[in-house]
C-alpha cells in the first residue's frame, strides 16, 4: 500500500469503485477534516457534526458509481449538506437539548486557540459561540453558503457545486445572509466592537 | 430594507459587491463618490466587511475522531433498514387494531345498551340472565387484573355509566394487565346476583348506582359487562343479534393491541 497515498483524488475513486475499501480510506484522510468543519458549522453541535460525517462517508462509498468526474471535495461536500439537512430534519421532528446550549458548550470545550489573556480567551470564546449561534438563526441554505465561502473560504465555483444552484444564485443568497448576519451581531455590538457609528441612520 | 431611502437598493448592492472585494474600477470610482457623502452605505460596508472577518477567523473545528471506514460499517447497512420498516409496520398495525377495536367496543355496546332499552323487560328471561352473566364471566377474569390496581379505579366508574366513554378505559386495563388476579367470586358473583333481581324492567345505567361500593372500586373492566349482561337475555328473546359478545371480543382486541403499540413504542 506503499503508493496509494500519492494517488489524486479521481485515482483514488477508481479503485475504490473497483471496491477497495483502502483507497476509499485514503479519501475519507484526505477530505475528512473539510467535511466535518462544514457539517460543524451548518448544525453547531459536536455529536451530530461526527453522525453526519460518518453518514457522509458511508452514503459516498455507496454512491461511488453515481460520481462522473469533477471535484471529489465538491462530491462529499454536498453529500455532507445533504446528511447536515436530514439530521436537521430529525431533531426538528423530536427535540431535544437546546441549541444554544449544546453550541456553548461545544465552544467552552475547545481548546485549540491559545489566548494569553485570560479575559480575551473568553471574550474570543463569548464571540465564536455567539456567531455560531448567529449561523444558526439564519436559513439552512443561506447557512451553507456563508459558511462554504465565508468561513470554509472555498470559491463560488465549488459552493455552487456543492450546493447544485448557479452561481448568481449562490451570490445572492450570500450577500443576504451577510447583511442577516450584521443585523444579528449589530444585536451585540458590544461583543464584536461595532459601535454606532452612523451619523444621520433613522431608525429603521 | 424596504424603508431605505429611494434609489438606495442599487447602492445596497454595490455595496454587497465591494464588501466581496468584487468590484470593477468604474463600478468601485461611482461607489466612492456615493461613501463620500452617504454615511449610511459607509458604516454598511464597514460592518460587511467585518462581518466577513469575523467568519473568516472562525477555524476549523479539531477533529474529534478518525472517520475511516470499516468493512462492518459498509455492509451492514441493507439489513439493518428493513428491521427498522418491519418495526413500524407492526406498530402501525397494532395501532390500527387498538383504534378499530376500541371503535367497535364503542360501537357495540352502544349498541347493546340502545337495544336493551327499547323492547319491554320479559320476566321469565332472568334464567337466561344469570347464563349470560356467567358468560361474562371469563372475560370478567381476563380484565379483573386492573382491579388490584387503585389508579384506575374512579375514571371506570366515571366511564360505567356512558358506554360512549369505555374506549378510552382502555389503556389503564392495559396497564394494569399484568397483576396477579384477584379472588374471582369475590365481587363478580355478588355484583352480578343482585343485579338481576333488582333490575328487573329497570334501565341498566341506574344498575351501576345500585351495585355495592366494593363492585365500583375493583371493576374497571368487567363493570359495564355485567350491566349490559343483565339486559342481554331481554334482547335475545326477541333479537336474533346479541352484540355483548362482539363487544367483548372487541374489548380484548383492543387491549391486546394497546399492549403490542404500547410494547413495540418501547422498542423504537
Amino acid at each position: 500500500m506503499s503508493g496509494i497515498g500519492d494517488l489524486t483524488d479521481e485515482e483514488l475513486v477508481l479503485l475504490s469503485k473497483n471496491g477497495s475499501l483502502d483507497a476509499f480510506n485514503r479519501l475519507v484522510e484526505r477530505h475528512q477534516s473539510a467535511v466535518y468543519a462544514v457539517t460543524y458549522r451548518l448544525l453547531g453541535e459536536r455529536t451530530a457534526a461526527e453522525d453526519a460525517t460518518q453518514e457522509t462517508f458511508i452514503a459516498a462509498f455507496r454512491a461511488l458509481h453515481g460520481f462522473r468526474s469533477g471535484s471529489v471535495r465538491a462530491w462529499l461536500l454536498r453529500i455532507a449538506a445533504n446528511q447536515a439537512k436530514d439530521q436537521l430534519r430529525a431533531r426538528r421532528r423530536r427535540p431535544a437539548l437546546s441549541l444554544e446550549a449544546q453550541t456553548s458548550a461545544a465552544e467552552r470545550t475547545r481548546t485549540d486557540t491559545v489566548a494569553e489573556d485570560p479575559v480575551t480567551a473568553a471574550e474570543q470564546r463569548a464571540r465564536r459561540s455567539a456567531l455560531q449561534q448567529a449561523l444558526l438563526e439564519l436559513p439552512f441554505e443561506q447557512r451553507a453558503v456563508v459558511v462554504l465561502i465565508d468561513v470554509q473560504g472555498y470559491g463560488y465555483e465549488e459552493a455552487s457545486r456543492v450546493l447544485g444552484e448557479p452561481v448568481g444564485t449562490v451570490k445572492s443568497r450570500l450577500f443576504r445572509a451577510r447583511r442577516r448576519l450584521r443585523e444579528l451581531l449589530l444585536a451585540q455590538a458590544e461583543l464584536f466592537g461595532l459601535e454606532e457609528r452612523r451619523e444621520g441612520r433613522g431608525t429603521v | 430594507m424596504n424603508l431605505l431611502p429611494f434609489g438606495h437598493r442599487r447602492w445596497s448592492r454595490l455595496v454587497d459587491e465591494a464588501a466581496d472585494g468584487a468590484l470593477s474600477e468604474r463600478q468601485r470610482a461611482r461607489l466612492e463618490r456615493h461613501l463620500a457623502r452617504c454615511g449610511r452605505c459607509r458604516a454598511e460596508l464597514e460592518e460587511l466587511r467585518q462581518v466577513r472577518a469575523f467568519l473568516g477567523s472562525l477555524e476549523g473545528p479539531p477533529l474529534p475522531r478518525s472517520f475511516l471506514l470499516t468493512p462492518a460499517m459498509v455492509e451492514r447497512r441493507g439489513g439493518e433498514a428493513r428491521p427498522a420498516l418491519a418495526w413500524r409496520a407492526a406498530t402501525l398495525a397494532a395501532q390500527a387494531f387498538a383504534l378499530a377495536g376500541a371503535i367497535a367496543f364503542g360501537v357495540l355496546l352502544t349498541l347493546q345498551f340502545t337495544l336493551e332499552r327499547t323492547p319491554p323487560a320479559a320476566p321469565e328471561e332472568h334464567r337466561g340472565a344469570g347464563g349470560a352473566a356467567e358468560s361474562v364471566q371469563p372475560d370478567g377474569r381476563g380484565e379483573a387484573p386492573a382491579a388490584g390496581s387503585p389508579y384506575h379505579a374512579p375514571p371506570v366508574v366515571a366511564s360505567s355509566p356512558s358506554p360512549g366513554q369505555t374506549p378510552m378505559a382502555e389503556p389503564s386495563d392495559v396497564a394494569a394487565a399484568g397483576q396477579s388476579p384477584p379472588v374471582e367470586g369475590g365481587y363478580l358473583g355478588p355484583a352480578v346476583t343482585p343485579d338481576v333481581r333488582t333490575t328487573e324492567g329497570t334501565p341498566v345505567p341506574e344498575a351501576s348506582p345500585g351495585t355495592p361500593a366494593a363492585v365500583h372500586d375493583h371493576a374497571v373492566e368487567e363493570a359495564p359487562p355485567p350491566g349490559a349482561s343483565l339486559a342481554a337475555p331481554k334482547a335475545t328473546g326477541e333479537r336474533p343479534f346479541d352484540p355483548l359478545p362482539f363487544a367483548i371480543a372487541a374489548g380484548i382486541v383492543t387491549a391486546a393491541a394497546t399492549a403490542l403499540t404500547f410494547i413495540l413504542s418501547r422498542r423504537t
